[in-house]
Protein backbone atom coordinates (compact mmCIF):
# COMPACT_ATOMS: atom_id res chain seq x y z
CA UNK A 1 0.00 0.00 0.00
CA UNK A 2 2.96 2.32 1.06
CA UNK A 3 5.10 1.66 -1.83
CA UNK A 4 2.29 1.98 -4.21
CA UNK A 5 1.21 5.54 -2.69
CA UNK A 6 4.75 6.67 -2.92
CA UNK A 7 5.07 7.77 -6.43
CA UNK A 8 1.67 9.63 -5.67
CA UNK A 9 3.25 11.18 -2.84
CA UNK A 10 6.40 12.00 -4.47
CA UNK A 11 4.46 13.76 -7.34
CA UNK A 12 2.46 15.76 -5.59
CA UNK A 13 5.67 17.11 -3.92
CA UNK A 14 7.31 17.35 -7.06
CA UNK A 15 4.73 19.41 -8.66
CA UNK A 16 4.26 21.69 -5.85
CA UNK A 17 8.26 22.42 -6.00
CA UNK A 18 8.19 23.00 -9.93
CA UNK A 19 5.53 25.65 -9.80
CA UNK A 20 6.70 27.54 -7.00
CA UNK A 21 3.69 27.93 -4.46
CA UNK A 22 4.64 29.69 -1.61
CA UNK A 23 4.10 26.99 0.91
CA UNK A 24 5.56 28.91 3.96
CA UNK A 25 3.11 31.09 3.18
CA UNK A 26 0.19 28.60 3.81
CA UNK A 27 -2.27 28.72 6.42
CA UNK A 28 -1.51 25.95 8.87
CA UNK A 29 -4.34 23.81 10.29
CA UNK A 30 -3.31 25.37 13.55
CA UNK A 31 -1.10 28.43 14.02
CA UNK A 32 1.30 28.72 16.16
CA UNK A 33 0.80 31.42 18.83
CA UNK A 34 2.63 32.86 21.86
CA UNK A 35 1.35 34.74 25.07
CA UNK A 36 3.71 35.81 28.18
CA UNK A 37 3.26 38.04 31.04
CA UNK A 38 5.91 39.69 33.51
CA UNK A 39 4.86 39.82 37.06
CA UNK A 40 7.38 41.70 39.33
CA UNK A 41 10.63 40.63 37.48
CA UNK A 42 8.75 37.17 36.72
CA UNK A 43 8.41 36.65 32.66
CA UNK A 44 5.58 33.72 32.60
CA UNK A 45 5.88 32.49 28.58
CA UNK A 46 3.48 29.92 26.74
CA UNK A 47 4.04 28.72 22.94
CA UNK A 48 1.87 26.83 21.17
CA UNK A 49 -0.28 26.27 18.54
CA UNK A 50 -3.73 26.79 18.21
CA UNK A 51 -6.41 24.27 16.92
CA UNK A 52 -10.28 25.39 15.82
CA UNK A 53 -13.00 23.52 16.61
CA UNK A 54 -14.34 23.89 13.30
CA UNK A 55 -17.84 23.41 13.70
CA UNK A 56 -17.27 20.19 16.08
CA UNK A 57 -19.73 20.22 19.11
CA UNK A 58 -17.69 18.21 20.99
CA UNK A 59 -13.75 18.79 21.24
CA UNK A 60 -13.46 16.99 24.37
CA UNK A 61 -14.73 13.13 24.22
CA UNK A 62 -14.27 13.86 20.42
CA UNK A 63 -11.66 14.89 19.30
CA UNK A 64 -9.52 14.74 22.51
CA UNK A 65 -10.26 11.38 23.60
CA UNK A 66 -11.28 10.74 27.62
CA UNK A 67 -8.33 9.52 29.47
CA UNK A 68 -5.85 10.41 27.20
CA UNK A 69 -2.56 12.71 27.79
CA UNK A 70 -3.08 15.86 25.12
CA UNK A 71 -1.10 18.36 25.12
CA UNK A 72 -3.47 21.58 25.17
CA UNK A 73 -2.18 22.75 21.90
CA UNK A 74 -1.41 21.30 18.61
CA UNK A 75 1.81 20.03 16.37
CA UNK A 76 4.63 20.25 18.72
CA UNK A 77 3.43 20.16 22.24
CA UNK A 78 2.68 23.72 24.34
CA UNK A 79 5.58 24.72 26.19
CA UNK A 80 6.05 27.06 28.94
CA UNK A 81 8.96 29.50 29.91
CA UNK A 82 9.73 30.18 33.52
CA UNK A 83 12.93 33.17 33.76
CA UNK A 84 12.31 32.45 37.63
CA UNK A 85 10.97 29.69 40.14
CA UNK A 86 6.98 29.99 41.04
CA UNK A 87 4.19 27.89 42.35
CA UNK A 88 1.55 27.04 40.13
CA UNK A 89 -1.53 26.05 41.82
CA UNK A 90 0.44 25.55 45.50
CA UNK A 91 3.21 23.11 43.17
CA UNK A 92 6.80 24.25 42.97
CA UNK A 93 7.30 25.25 39.20
CA UNK A 94 11.78 25.74 38.94
CA UNK A 95 12.62 27.89 36.46
CA UNK A 96 13.07 26.51 33.10
CA UNK A 97 11.10 25.24 29.96
CA UNK A 98 8.73 22.55 30.15
CA UNK A 99 6.35 20.68 27.75
CA UNK A 100 2.55 20.93 28.97
CA UNK A 101 0.44 18.14 28.82
CA UNK A 102 -2.86 17.49 30.16
CA UNK A 103 -4.92 14.19 30.79
CA UNK A 104 -8.06 14.70 30.24
CA UNK A 105 -11.66 13.01 32.31
CA UNK A 106 -14.96 13.32 31.94
CA UNK A 107 -16.31 13.52 35.05
CA UNK A 108 -13.51 14.10 37.10
CA UNK A 109 -9.88 16.28 37.89
CA UNK A 110 -7.82 16.88 34.94
CA UNK A 111 -4.58 16.20 35.69
CA UNK A 112 -1.75 18.47 34.66
CA UNK A 113 1.81 17.64 33.51
CA UNK A 114 5.17 19.94 32.91
CA UNK A 115 7.83 17.19 31.25
CA UNK A 116 11.12 19.01 31.34
CA UNK A 117 11.84 17.64 27.92
CA UNK A 118 10.18 21.01 26.25
CA UNK A 119 10.63 19.86 22.70
CA UNK A 120 8.39 16.83 22.20
CA UNK A 121 5.81 16.38 19.23
CA UNK A 122 2.19 15.61 20.26
CA UNK A 123 2.09 12.15 19.82
CA UNK A 124 5.21 12.07 21.72
CA UNK A 125 3.30 11.46 25.21
CA UNK A 126 5.66 11.53 28.07
CA UNK A 127 5.46 8.53 30.34
CA UNK A 128 5.00 9.19 34.30
CA UNK A 129 8.77 9.87 35.65
CA UNK A 130 9.57 11.47 38.97
CA UNK A 131 11.09 14.91 37.77
CA UNK A 132 7.89 15.76 36.00
CA UNK A 133 5.24 18.29 38.06
CA UNK A 134 1.87 16.70 38.04
CA UNK A 135 -0.94 18.16 39.63
CA UNK A 136 -4.47 17.87 39.94
CA UNK A 137 -7.38 20.98 38.43
CA UNK A 138 -10.66 21.51 37.84
CA UNK A 139 -11.92 22.25 34.41
CA UNK A 140 -14.80 24.68 34.56
CA UNK A 141 -17.60 24.63 31.84
CA UNK A 142 -17.67 28.16 30.18
CA UNK A 143 -19.33 29.02 26.42
CA UNK A 144 -17.68 27.33 23.95
CA UNK A 145 -14.10 29.02 22.47
CA UNK A 146 -13.67 28.01 18.91
CA UNK A 147 -9.95 28.42 19.09
CA UNK A 148 -7.87 27.14 21.70
CA UNK A 149 -6.58 29.60 23.34
CA UNK A 150 -3.80 30.32 26.38
CA UNK A 151 -4.49 33.72 28.23
CA UNK A 152 -4.12 35.80 31.66
CA UNK A 153 -7.30 36.55 32.40
CA UNK A 154 -5.99 38.17 36.08
CA UNK A 155 -3.17 39.43 37.40
CA UNK A 156 -2.07 40.28 40.45
CA UNK A 157 0.62 41.89 42.64
CA UNK A 158 2.01 38.37 43.34
CA UNK A 159 0.87 36.25 40.44
CA UNK A 160 -1.61 35.71 37.66
CA UNK A 161 -3.88 33.08 36.51
CA UNK A 162 -2.88 31.57 33.15
CA UNK A 163 -5.60 30.40 31.32
CA UNK A 164 -6.43 27.62 28.95
CA UNK A 165 -9.80 26.84 27.09
CA UNK A 166 -11.05 25.00 23.96
CA UNK A 167 -14.57 24.06 23.50
CA UNK A 168 -15.93 24.50 26.78
CA UNK A 169 -13.59 23.49 28.52
CA UNK A 170 -11.60 26.44 30.53
CA UNK A 171 -8.50 25.49 32.69
CA UNK A 172 -7.73 28.08 34.93
CA UNK A 173 -3.78 27.66 36.45
CA UNK A 174 -2.99 29.86 39.59
CA UNK A 175 0.32 31.02 39.20
CA UNK A 176 2.53 32.68 42.52
CA UNK A 177 6.10 34.70 41.49
CA UNK A 178 9.23 35.15 43.83
CA UNK A 179 8.71 38.70 45.23
CA UNK A 180 11.61 40.77 44.14
CA UNK A 181 11.68 42.17 47.53
CA UNK A 182 10.47 41.42 50.59
CA UNK A 183 7.80 43.57 52.17
CA UNK A 184 8.66 43.10 55.88
CA UNK A 185 11.80 43.81 57.37
CA UNK A 186 13.83 43.56 60.90
CA UNK A 187 12.66 45.29 63.30
CA UNK A 188 16.48 46.11 64.26
CA UNK A 189 17.06 47.68 60.79
CA UNK A 190 13.61 48.58 60.71
CA UNK A 191 14.73 50.98 63.57
CA UNK A 192 17.26 53.67 62.23
CA UNK A 193 14.96 54.80 59.79
CA UNK A 194 12.27 55.29 62.06
CA UNK A 195 11.26 58.68 62.72
CA UNK A 196 9.90 62.18 61.50
CA UNK A 197 11.34 64.19 59.35
CA UNK A 198 11.00 67.53 57.70
CA UNK A 199 10.34 66.61 53.77
CA UNK A 200 11.33 69.60 50.74
CA UNK A 201 10.75 69.12 47.22
CA UNK A 202 14.01 70.27 45.45
CA UNK A 203 13.61 72.91 43.03
CA UNK A 204 15.92 73.32 40.08
CA UNK A 205 17.61 76.17 41.21
CA UNK A 206 18.13 74.92 44.95
CA UNK A 207 18.96 71.81 43.28
CA UNK A 208 21.68 73.47 40.94
CA UNK A 209 23.15 75.05 43.96
CA UNK A 210 22.95 71.98 46.42
CA UNK A 211 23.90 68.95 44.34
CA UNK A 212 27.23 68.38 43.42
CA UNK A 213 25.79 65.95 40.38
CA UNK A 214 23.61 69.23 39.11
CA UNK A 215 22.53 69.05 35.68
CA UNK A 216 22.10 72.28 33.48
CA UNK A 217 19.39 74.51 34.60
CA UNK A 218 16.99 75.52 31.98
CA UNK A 219 16.53 78.88 31.15
CA UNK A 220 13.63 79.81 33.60
CA UNK A 221 15.27 77.85 36.53
CA UNK A 222 16.02 81.16 38.45
CA UNK A 223 12.01 81.33 38.63
CA UNK A 224 11.74 78.34 40.18
CA UNK A 225 9.56 77.96 43.38
CA UNK A 226 9.60 74.39 45.41
CA UNK A 227 6.17 73.51 46.51
CA UNK A 228 5.44 73.79 50.25
CA UNK A 229 7.38 71.62 52.26
CA UNK A 230 5.71 69.03 54.11
CA UNK A 231 6.48 66.33 57.23
CA UNK A 232 7.24 62.82 56.79
CA UNK A 233 6.81 60.42 59.43
CA UNK A 234 8.70 57.05 59.27
CA UNK A 235 6.42 54.00 61.05
CA UNK A 236 7.15 50.32 61.70
CA UNK A 237 4.22 48.37 61.48
CA UNK A 238 3.06 44.82 61.48
CA UNK A 239 6.93 43.53 60.07
CA UNK A 240 7.16 46.37 57.39
CA UNK A 241 8.10 50.40 56.93
CA UNK A 242 5.96 52.73 56.10
CA UNK A 243 6.06 56.31 55.38
CA UNK A 244 3.41 59.00 56.30
CA UNK A 245 2.94 61.81 54.37
CA UNK A 246 1.22 65.14 55.98
CA UNK A 247 0.24 66.28 54.07
CA UNK A 248 0.09 63.95 50.89
CA UNK A 249 1.87 65.16 48.08
CA UNK A 250 -1.26 63.34 45.65
CA UNK A 251 -4.41 61.30 46.57
CA UNK A 252 -3.60 57.61 48.19
CA UNK A 253 -0.24 58.47 48.82
CA UNK A 254 -1.03 59.48 52.66
CA UNK A 255 0.64 56.28 53.74
CA UNK A 256 3.27 54.30 51.48
CA UNK A 257 5.23 51.36 52.22
CA UNK A 258 9.00 51.20 52.19
CA UNK A 259 9.84 48.08 49.80
CA UNK A 260 13.74 47.55 50.87
CA UNK A 261 15.88 47.16 48.03
CA UNK A 262 18.88 47.49 48.98
CA UNK A 263 21.04 48.73 52.33
CA UNK A 264 19.02 51.68 53.21
CA UNK A 265 17.61 52.35 49.55
CA UNK A 266 13.50 51.88 48.77
CA UNK A 267 10.63 52.26 46.75
CA UNK A 268 8.05 53.57 47.68
CA UNK A 269 4.35 51.34 47.29
CA UNK A 270 1.06 52.58 46.95
CA UNK A 271 -1.18 50.24 48.66
CA UNK A 272 -5.03 49.44 47.89
CA UNK A 273 -7.31 47.37 50.10
CA UNK A 274 -4.41 45.84 52.28
CA UNK A 275 -2.81 44.81 49.21
CA UNK A 276 0.13 45.68 47.45
CA UNK A 277 -0.93 48.09 44.04
CA UNK A 278 1.66 50.06 42.40
CA UNK A 279 5.30 50.09 44.01
CA UNK A 280 6.93 53.01 42.59
CA UNK A 281 10.75 51.43 41.27
CA UNK A 282 11.55 54.99 39.69
CA UNK A 283 11.29 56.88 43.14
CA UNK A 284 14.36 56.00 44.78
CA UNK A 285 14.82 56.92 48.63
CA UNK A 286 18.14 56.72 49.95
CA UNK A 287 19.00 57.21 53.73
CA UNK A 288 21.69 58.41 55.08
CA UNK A 289 23.02 56.61 58.03
CA UNK A 290 25.73 56.80 60.27
CA UNK A 291 25.67 55.39 63.62
CA UNK A 292 22.78 53.14 63.40
CA UNK A 293 20.65 55.87 63.02
CA UNK A 294 19.15 57.89 59.91
CA UNK A 295 20.10 61.70 59.53
CA UNK A 296 17.49 61.84 56.45
CA UNK A 297 17.11 60.81 53.02
CA UNK A 298 16.94 61.72 49.09
CA UNK A 299 14.66 61.40 46.64
CA UNK A 300 15.57 60.50 42.82
CA UNK A 301 13.62 59.90 39.81
CA UNK A 302 14.75 57.21 37.27
CA UNK A 303 17.87 59.57 35.71
CA UNK A 304 19.18 60.23 39.51
CA UNK A 305 17.94 63.27 39.44
CA UNK A 306 17.62 64.90 42.94
CA UNK A 307 13.64 65.31 43.23
CA UNK A 308 13.54 65.84 47.31
CA UNK A 309 15.25 65.87 50.59
CA UNK A 310 14.35 65.03 54.06
CA UNK A 311 15.85 66.13 57.35
CA UNK A 312 15.06 64.36 60.72
CA UNK A 313 13.75 66.31 63.14
CA UNK A 314 15.35 67.13 66.28
CA UNK B 1 -8.26 57.30 43.92
CA UNK B 2 -6.01 54.40 42.84
CA UNK B 3 -6.39 54.39 38.87
CA UNK B 4 -3.27 54.40 36.32
CA UNK B 5 -3.87 57.63 35.87
CA UNK B 6 -3.92 59.38 38.93
CA UNK B 7 -0.86 57.00 39.81
CA UNK B 8 0.68 58.37 36.11
CA UNK B 9 0.00 61.97 37.32
CA UNK B 10 1.64 61.11 40.39
CA UNK B 11 5.13 59.63 39.25
CA UNK B 12 5.07 62.75 36.87
CA UNK B 13 4.32 64.97 38.95
CA UNK B 14 7.13 63.52 41.21
CA UNK B 15 9.72 63.52 38.49
CA UNK B 16 8.80 67.16 38.09
CA UNK B 17 7.14 67.06 35.12
CA UNK B 18 4.00 68.92 35.81
CA UNK B 19 6.35 71.28 37.70
CA UNK B 20 8.44 72.12 35.07
CA UNK B 21 5.37 73.42 33.36
CA UNK B 22 3.90 75.07 36.09
CA UNK B 23 7.57 76.64 37.82
CA UNK B 24 10.26 76.28 36.15
CA UNK B 25 11.24 72.47 36.93
CA UNK B 26 13.35 70.42 34.46
CA UNK B 27 11.52 68.40 31.48
CA UNK B 28 11.67 64.44 31.90
CA UNK B 29 13.99 63.06 28.69
CA UNK B 30 12.02 60.77 26.10
CA UNK B 31 13.09 57.57 26.28
CA UNK B 32 14.09 56.24 22.56
CA UNK B 33 12.94 53.20 21.24
CA UNK B 34 15.60 51.31 21.42
CA UNK B 35 15.36 51.36 25.22
CA UNK B 36 13.54 48.51 26.43
CA UNK B 37 13.07 50.09 30.03
CA UNK B 38 14.71 47.89 32.77
CA UNK B 39 15.85 44.98 32.38
CA UNK B 40 16.35 42.91 35.65
CA UNK B 41 19.27 40.87 35.38
CA UNK B 42 22.46 41.88 33.04
CA UNK B 43 25.72 40.41 33.36
CA UNK B 44 28.23 43.18 34.02
CA UNK B 45 30.96 42.97 31.48
CA UNK B 46 34.67 43.22 32.43
CA UNK B 47 36.28 46.89 31.92
CA UNK B 48 38.60 46.66 28.84
CA UNK B 49 42.02 47.24 29.44
CA UNK B 50 43.09 51.01 28.56
CA UNK B 51 39.97 51.63 27.93
CA UNK B 52 39.29 55.64 27.88
CA UNK B 53 36.57 58.26 27.71
CA UNK B 54 37.80 59.28 24.08
CA UNK B 55 34.86 57.75 22.02
CA UNK B 56 32.40 59.82 24.92
CA UNK B 57 30.02 62.46 23.23
CA UNK B 58 31.57 66.33 24.24
CA UNK B 59 29.30 68.60 25.21
CA UNK B 60 28.96 70.18 22.15
CA UNK B 61 27.31 67.25 20.78
CA UNK B 62 24.41 67.30 23.39
CA UNK B 63 23.02 71.12 22.83
CA UNK B 64 19.65 69.47 21.92
CA UNK B 65 19.64 67.65 25.93
CA UNK B 66 21.18 69.93 28.16
CA UNK B 67 19.59 68.13 30.78
CA UNK B 68 22.21 65.03 30.17
CA UNK B 69 25.57 66.74 29.67
CA UNK B 70 25.90 66.07 33.36
CA UNK B 71 25.65 62.75 33.01
CA UNK B 72 28.17 62.69 29.76
CA UNK B 73 31.02 64.58 31.93
CA UNK B 74 30.59 62.07 35.08
CA UNK B 75 30.85 59.42 32.96
CA UNK B 76 34.13 60.64 31.19
CA UNK B 77 35.91 61.22 34.52
CA UNK B 78 35.45 57.17 35.19
CA UNK B 79 35.32 55.41 31.66
CA UNK B 80 37.34 52.41 33.63
CA UNK B 81 34.13 51.99 36.29
CA UNK B 82 31.41 52.81 33.37
CA UNK B 83 32.71 49.64 31.12
CA UNK B 84 32.48 47.48 34.04
CA UNK B 85 28.72 48.03 33.98
CA UNK B 86 26.04 46.30 31.74
CA UNK B 87 23.11 48.26 30.82
CA UNK B 88 19.58 47.96 32.20
CA UNK B 89 17.60 49.65 29.47
CA UNK B 90 18.13 46.82 27.28
CA UNK B 91 20.62 48.74 24.66
CA UNK B 92 22.63 45.79 25.37
CA UNK B 93 21.09 44.31 22.22
CA UNK B 94 22.64 46.86 20.04
CA UNK B 95 25.36 46.35 17.65
CA UNK B 96 28.57 47.32 18.73
CA UNK B 97 27.25 47.18 22.68
CA UNK B 98 30.08 46.28 25.25
CA UNK B 99 29.08 48.17 28.73
CA UNK B 100 27.16 51.19 29.78
CA UNK B 101 30.25 53.24 28.25
CA UNK B 102 28.67 52.26 24.78
CA UNK B 103 25.48 54.15 25.18
CA UNK B 104 27.81 57.34 26.03
CA UNK B 105 29.79 56.71 22.38
CA UNK B 106 28.61 56.72 18.72
CA UNK B 107 25.07 57.65 18.76
CA UNK B 108 25.44 58.73 22.56
CA UNK B 109 21.68 57.23 23.11
CA UNK B 110 22.06 58.04 26.81
CA UNK B 111 21.65 61.54 25.68
CA UNK B 112 17.73 60.25 25.52
CA UNK B 113 17.87 57.39 27.47
CA UNK B 114 17.11 58.11 31.33
CA UNK B 115 18.03 54.49 32.91
CA UNK B 116 21.76 55.20 30.61
CA UNK B 117 21.75 58.64 32.45
CA UNK B 118 20.78 57.58 36.27
CA UNK B 119 23.27 54.28 35.98
CA UNK B 120 26.01 56.58 35.27
CA UNK B 121 25.33 59.41 37.32
CA UNK B 122 24.59 56.98 40.31
CA UNK B 123 27.73 55.08 39.10
CA UNK B 124 29.82 58.41 39.24
CA UNK B 125 28.07 59.02 42.64
CA UNK B 126 29.16 55.82 44.39
CA UNK B 127 32.94 56.24 42.78
CA UNK B 128 33.07 59.43 44.60
CA UNK B 129 31.94 57.93 47.62
CA UNK B 130 34.67 55.59 47.61
CA UNK B 131 32.93 52.29 46.67
CA UNK B 132 34.46 49.48 44.39
CA UNK B 133 33.15 48.25 41.27
CA UNK B 134 31.72 45.27 42.92
CA UNK B 135 29.58 47.14 45.52
CA UNK B 136 28.73 49.67 42.29
CA UNK B 137 27.15 47.06 40.38
CA UNK B 138 25.26 45.79 43.12
CA UNK B 139 23.87 49.45 43.85
CA UNK B 140 22.86 50.09 40.07
CA UNK B 141 21.18 46.52 40.14
CA UNK B 142 19.28 47.17 43.40
CA UNK B 143 18.24 50.56 41.68
CA UNK B 144 17.29 49.41 38.29
CA UNK B 145 17.09 45.72 38.15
Amino acid sequence: MLSRAFPVFAGMIGLALASGSPLQGQIRASERGQVSQTVDGTTIKLDYARPRARGRDSVFGGEVKWGEVWTPGANYATTLELDKDVQINGHAVPKGKYSVWMTVRADSDWTVIFDTTAKLYHTERPAEHPWQIRFAVRPERRPPLEVLTWWFPEIRPDGAILAMQWGDRYVPLNVTVTPSHPITIAANLARQYVGKYDFAWVPDSATAASDTTSHSSTADSSNAKAPPPTSFEVVFDQGSLWGIWDPAPWPGMEKVLLIRAADDLFFPTMMKDGQIYDTLADLAVEFKVANGRASGFEVRIENDDLIATATRKP
Amino acid sequence: MYNDSSRREFVFLCSGAILALATGFRRRTRQPASCHYHIRHVVHPEPRPGITAARVLPKEKLTDHPDAISAFEQVRQIPQIVDGIGCHCGCATRAGFYSLLSCYEGDGMAMMCEVCQGQGRLAFRLHQAGKTLDQIRAGIDARYG
